[in-house]
């Protein structure tokens, strides 16, 4: 390996890049010493310390707020002559058996952390940048998982949802004749979502797709909906109603009103199924 | 007083009380959900994402239309590789991530400080 370095003239600092480090004038590697160190069995050794801003490469956000996100360090060969298609390829390999992949402070704030991967890879790039021949490198990477703890998340960003729905769920329990009272509630809880919903958007960056938090609201903004169009119906519906129909009328919108509440209640929980599941 | 939904018509005391008037608020319930069923089909077969993109300004560059993306990179494991690219030397790396912080979900980053040791291998399993 040592002759392979010495024959392409390649710097230490050059061997290996950091391939999803995004912002080349933040990143900062220092070598802890001048020249690689000879060892006893022949190998050199040489110690990189470096920071940076790397990008997440797998980030999928449709489990979201319970999600697991993995943070990744992608380390690769950099010389054009260490290319695996090469005449003088080179492979780059995690240590076997490696302990103590993290430091203590590898936490991130609002996660728990799951587990750890190293992996020797092989990236292989679609293009020959214009050197002729396929362009495949060596590649170790070094994957931290964590995991949203659900009991948090639950509380953070499904309970205050869960308690504007009990508002909504139970207002049909309020009598028919408050026509006035009844026909505010679903507008406020409208108003409430929307709030709502935008504060946990504000932490998400633009998906093409619906968090598990995005078609649990989808569906609470159907039944705020739902719920005005009927009580619209049962306020009319007392108004039109005369002396004489009037209890037949109270007991048409009751009916209305207890359905209404099986059936979002149920279908919340069908929803919440079928978002988690599919 | 215009004569109007809800309004007793001139020379009338209390609004007639009939069937039809239960369900006045169905009309713009069912107008709504008409203009709805109207506006969503026209919008998503607008002309020019049938055509594709926007026709180009004359007073622009002129940008060739754009082609399929087509091959992207793509990873596999080492242990996938043929035997003769497994028996490349090889540079072994010792990896510790010293910490992890600044996690930004919308901007998809995050900043360790981490160390690599290096050294290398003559040939697989040496």
């Amino acid at each position: 390996m040592r002759k392979l370095i010495d024959a392409n003239k390649i710097d230490t600092d050059k061997i290996v890049e950091v391939v999803n480090n995004i912002i080349g004038y933040d990143f900062s590697v220092e070598p802890d010493s001048e020249a690689p160190i000879l060892r006893p069995d022949g190998r050199r050794y040489q110690l990189f310390r470096f920071s940076g801003s790397f990008y997440i490469d797998e980030f999928d956000l449709a489990d979201y707020p319970f999600h697991a996100l993995s943070l990744p360090l992608l380390f690769e060969t950099q010389p054009l002559s260490f290319s695996l298609d090469g005449p003088t390829p080179a492979l780059l390999v995690p240590e076997p058996g490696q302990k103590g992949l993290l430091g203590a402070y590898a936490t991130i704030k609002g996660y728990r952390e799951v587990g750890v991967s190293v992996d020797p890879m092989i990236h292989h790039y679609a293009t020959d940048f214009g050197h002729g021949g396929r362009q495949d490198y060596a590649l170790s990477e070094l994957r931290v998982y964590y995991r949203t703890p659900f009991l948090t998340a639950f509380l953070q960003w499904v309970m205050p949802l869960l308690i504007v729905m009990a508002v909504v769920f139970l207002a049909p329990s309020l009598e028919g004749s408050l026509g006035d009272l009844r026909i505010a509630i679903p507008s406020t809880a409208l108003l409430t979502l929307v709030v709502m919903q935008q504060t946990y958007q504000a932490e998400l960056p633009p998906l093409p797709y619906l968090t598990f938090l995005d078609k649990i609201y989808l569906y609470c903004y159907l039944v705020s909906i739902a719920l005005f169009i009927l009580f619209v119906w049962g306020s009319n519906a007392y108004t039109a109603a005369d002396a004489a129909s009037l209890e037949r009328v109270k007991r048409r919108v009751a009916r209305a009103d207890l359905g209404f509440q099986v059936i979002a209640v149920a279908g919340l929980v069908v929803v919440a199924l079928l978002a988690w599941h599919v | 007083m215009a004569e109007g939904w809800g309004m007793p018509a001139a020379g009338e005391g209390e609004p007639r009380r009939g069937r039809g008037q239960g369900r006045r608020w169905l009309r713009p319930l069912l107008a709504l959900l008409l203009t709805l069923c109207l506006a969503i089909p026209l919008l998503l077969l607008r002309p020019h994402a049938l055509r594709g993109p926007r026709p180009l300004n004359a007073t622009t560059l002129g940008h060739s239309e754009p082609r399929p993306v087509g091959e992207r990179d793509r990873y596999s494991t080492l242990a996938s590789a043929p035997a003769a690219v497994r028996a490349a030397p090889r540079i072994t790396l010792g990896m510790h991530m010293k910490n992890a912080y600044n996690l930004s979900v919308p901007e998809q980053t995050f900043r360790p400080t981490a160390g690599i040791g290096s050294a290398g291998r003559r040939r697989c399993g040496s």
